[in-house]
């Protein structure tokens, strides 16, 4: 059996006689079967997700000793990441924590963008793979209902937004957005314990990965830009209720500055110029920093704004 | 330095996922099988990639011209229809959507030269249908149109449309025109006018094109019936029934009082054309994973069907007994069939999805010399 025939028969055919029996089930409406499916996906893949979130959690409340190790191996790089890893390890968190979900994702994405194809296909050979696809029972109901309704308020999902053009291409800005806004609410403070050359990384990833999503949204079907908008609201409520609500709130700590660091950013502040020059503490935010300064407003034991503001007062 | 690959490696980590994930998004072929077509001593073919109409000569399957349409073409994935030959021209229904290219071409048989053309609102992929000097096709939008074929233009008044697209071939019968629609209604229209005279609605798709045989109209669905309905008054014949156990994606074939059947379930039904009962000694499985897209076609006493797995069988039309297997001696297909065989001066022409012709010895089942062809691409 070649990969094909195993991606066939264990995510192909399972994903789409899902959506074929909720499309039957909830009123020959192909939008809300897909709606609702992104919601059984995102339930089955929580023992996956949610240590992911965890870890992001985990790794925000870390933020304060990992500024402390900073400050006190500013000069000695070597001695910083051991203590880093140490600190990783004894509480348990994995800058890497991250990765398996996502790749997890990655055959799903594509069944569930073939399963859209065959269920809504409009050229014969996409039809052909349906009818081979669907397992028997579901046969005798769904074939009589071939082609299904694939309309989603005057939208074809089974066609992409660069074809179909108009208000379609908001579809491809909108999985952009709540990638990159449930990413913010998951990453860990950049520039903030992690070496400049990962924090930058972070960065980036956190502005790339939804760019890129948002630019593959524009050549694939709508009905999967709909899976990833609807996954990406599950994920940012998911993200919500572990490590709170403030991450929405992403344009109080924006400026010119931190729409900079959107498009790529400045590069962090290096450990040797000392963490107490770090973008907050001059008054600099960025996206990351804003980020930074709502987890830490979240994490107990750490400066929240009202302290920070104390302390300025004090100063003067 | 270190730190610097990885941020290069995180970079080529997201690039191959963004070439995996546009890789599954790209379409290099087109989403249809190639059309075959016999006349007058001429093989049509369409291969080839990009896809052309290859003109093969029918007996030894040398090229003798080949047709794509004039002028420059940026893409590289065609949609073609089946050829039809009518008048002293043949008809293709042609498109290349990434040079928004869509519509009927006339071309020459004998040097492949491109004589007119109209243009059509989307896909073409059921062969035109040519009646008394005009062409009829549908279109993916569901569009009908009759194109008038000594002025080269549309037939003034004359404008139907379906609710879904036409994947079937217009039958065209004593003045009526019979257009199977996927929105799962069979219509009659008036020839000269394109008026509804009558549409019968069926309980699937249907995307082949009806059979007629004494007043009566044969029309498979993809909800795996076949339906009989009264060629005059559109109303459903009385005492037929019959239901396969997948999609009827093909032509039915009518031949001596009966009818033969392919289904997707990889089965090939002989029926009473009265009843619809399946006769004794059918129905002819094929291997379980196996289906049959395309139509049945009638050899002498013979009826051959092609497999989707590519394995051509003649089965006796009174027993339903195997006469021969194609490849021969359990060897595997090369590539599967969905195009519907064609029988021609005793051969058995079959197009296989790679693009590649083969004619049989109708009898035996032999291939014969000088084929397949077209050449390969690499041979090329």
């Amino acid at each position: 059996m070649g990969i094909g025939e195993i991606f066939t028969m264990f995510i192909l055919r399972p994903m789409l006689n899902a959506l074929l029996w909720l499309y039957s089930a909830l009123g020959n409406q192909f939008w809300l079967a897909i709606i609702v499916f992104t919601i059984l996906i995102r339930v089955v893949m929580t023992p996956l997700m949610l240590p992911q979130q965890r870890q992001a959690k985990k790794m925000q409340d870390l933020q304060p000793q990992l500024k402390e190790l900073q400050k006190k191996y500013a000069k000695d790089r070597e001695k910083l990441a051991q203590e880093q890893m140490k600190l990783y390890r004894e509480n348990g968190a994995s800058p890497l924590g991250g990765c398996l979900p996502t790749l997890v994702q990655f055959p799903i994405w594509i069944g569930l963008w073939q399963s859209i194809n065959q269920a809504l296909g409009h050229q014969p050979l996409q039809l052909l793979g349906l009818s081979q696809n669907m397992y028997g029972p579901l046969r005798q109901m769904i074939s009589a209902d071939v082609p299904l309704n694939r309309f989603f308020l005057g939208m074809d999902l089974s066609v992409e937004p660069s074809v179909l053009g108009g208000l379609t291409y908001l579809l491809p800005i909108l999985v952009a957005f709540t990638m990159w806004l449930q990413s913010k609410m998951m990453a860990t403070p950049a520039g903030v314990g992690a070496d400049p050359q990962s924090a930058s990384m972070n960065q980036s990833m956190t502005v790339m990965m939804p760019l890129m999503f948002g630019f593959f949204s524009l050549n694939f079907s709508t009905g999967l830009s709909l899976y990833f908008v609807v996954s990406n609201i599950i994920g940012i409520i998911t993200q919500g209720f572990i490590s709170g609500w403030k991450g929405l709130l992403f344009w109080k700590n924006m400026s010119l500055g931190s729409l900079g660091g959107l498009l790529g950013g400045p590069r962090p502040a290096k450990p040797s110029e000392g963490d107490s020059r770090s973008r907050a503490g001059r008054g600099e935010t960025s996206s990351t920093s804003a980020t930074t300064e709502v987890a830490e407003g979240k994490v107990g034991g750490t400066e929240s704004g009202v302290q920070r503001k104390k302390k300025r007062r004090r100063k003067r | 330095m270190i730190k610097g690959s990885r941020m290069w490696g995180a970079a080529v980590v997201l690039l191959l996922l963004g070439s995996l994930l546009s890789a599954c998004g790209a379409a290099p072929l087109a989403q249809n099988w190639p059309g075959l077509t016999v006349a007058d001593g001429i093989v049509y073919a369409i291969s080839g990639t990009p896809q052309k109409v290859y003109m093969l000569d029918a007996e030894t399957g040398v090229q003798k011209a080949t047709f794509v349409p004039t002028g420059t073409l940026r893409g590289q994935t065609y949609y073609w229809s089946p050829v039809t030959v009518g008048g002293e021209a043949a008809f293709v229904g042609f498109a290349s959507q990434q040079d928004k290219l869509f519509g009927l071409f006339a071309f020459d048989p004998a040097t492949g030269q491109e004589l007119w053309r109209v243009p059509a609102d989307n896909l073409i992929l059921a062969a035109p249908a040519y009646d008394d000097g005009v062409v009829y096709f549908g279109t993916s939008s569901g569009h009908v149109y009759a194109v008038d074929t000594a002025t080269h233009t549309f037939k003034p008044g004359w404008s139907f449309q379906a609710k879904e697209a036409i994947w079937g071939s217009p039958l065209v019968i004593g003045g009526k025109v019979y257009v199977p629609a996927m929105d799962h209604h069979l219509y009659c229209l008036d020839a000269q006018t394109g008026q509804v005279v009558w549409d019968y609605e069926a309980g699937g798709s249907l995307a082949a094109q009806p059979s007629s045989n004494d007043g009566t109209l044969y029309q498979g669905a993809f909800d795996g019936r076949v339906y009989a309905v009264e060629a005059g008054s559109g109303q459903q014949a009385s005492g037929f029934d019959f239901k396969a156990q997948n999609w009827i994606w093909s032509e039915v074939l009518v031949a001596d009082g009966r009818l033969y059947v392919s289904s997707l379930d990889g089965k090939l039904y002989a029926l009473d054309a009265a009843t619809g009962q399946v006769l004794a000694g059918y129905p002819y499985s094929t291997e379980a994973t196996d289906y049959v897209r395309a139509a049945p076609a009638q050899s002498g006493e013979s009826v051959v069907i092609a497999t989707g797995n590519g394995r051509v069988t003649a089965v006796n039309s009174a027993s339903g007994q195997v006469l021969w297997q194609w490849p021969s001696g359990g060897s595997i297909p090369t590539s599967g069939i969905l195009t519907t065989p064609v029988v021609s001066d005793g051969r058995v022409y079959v197009l296989l999805t790679n693009g590649q012709v083969y004619a049989l010895d109708g009898v035996t089942g032999v291939q014969l010399p000088g084929w397949p062809a077209p050449p390969t691409t690499t041979q090329q």
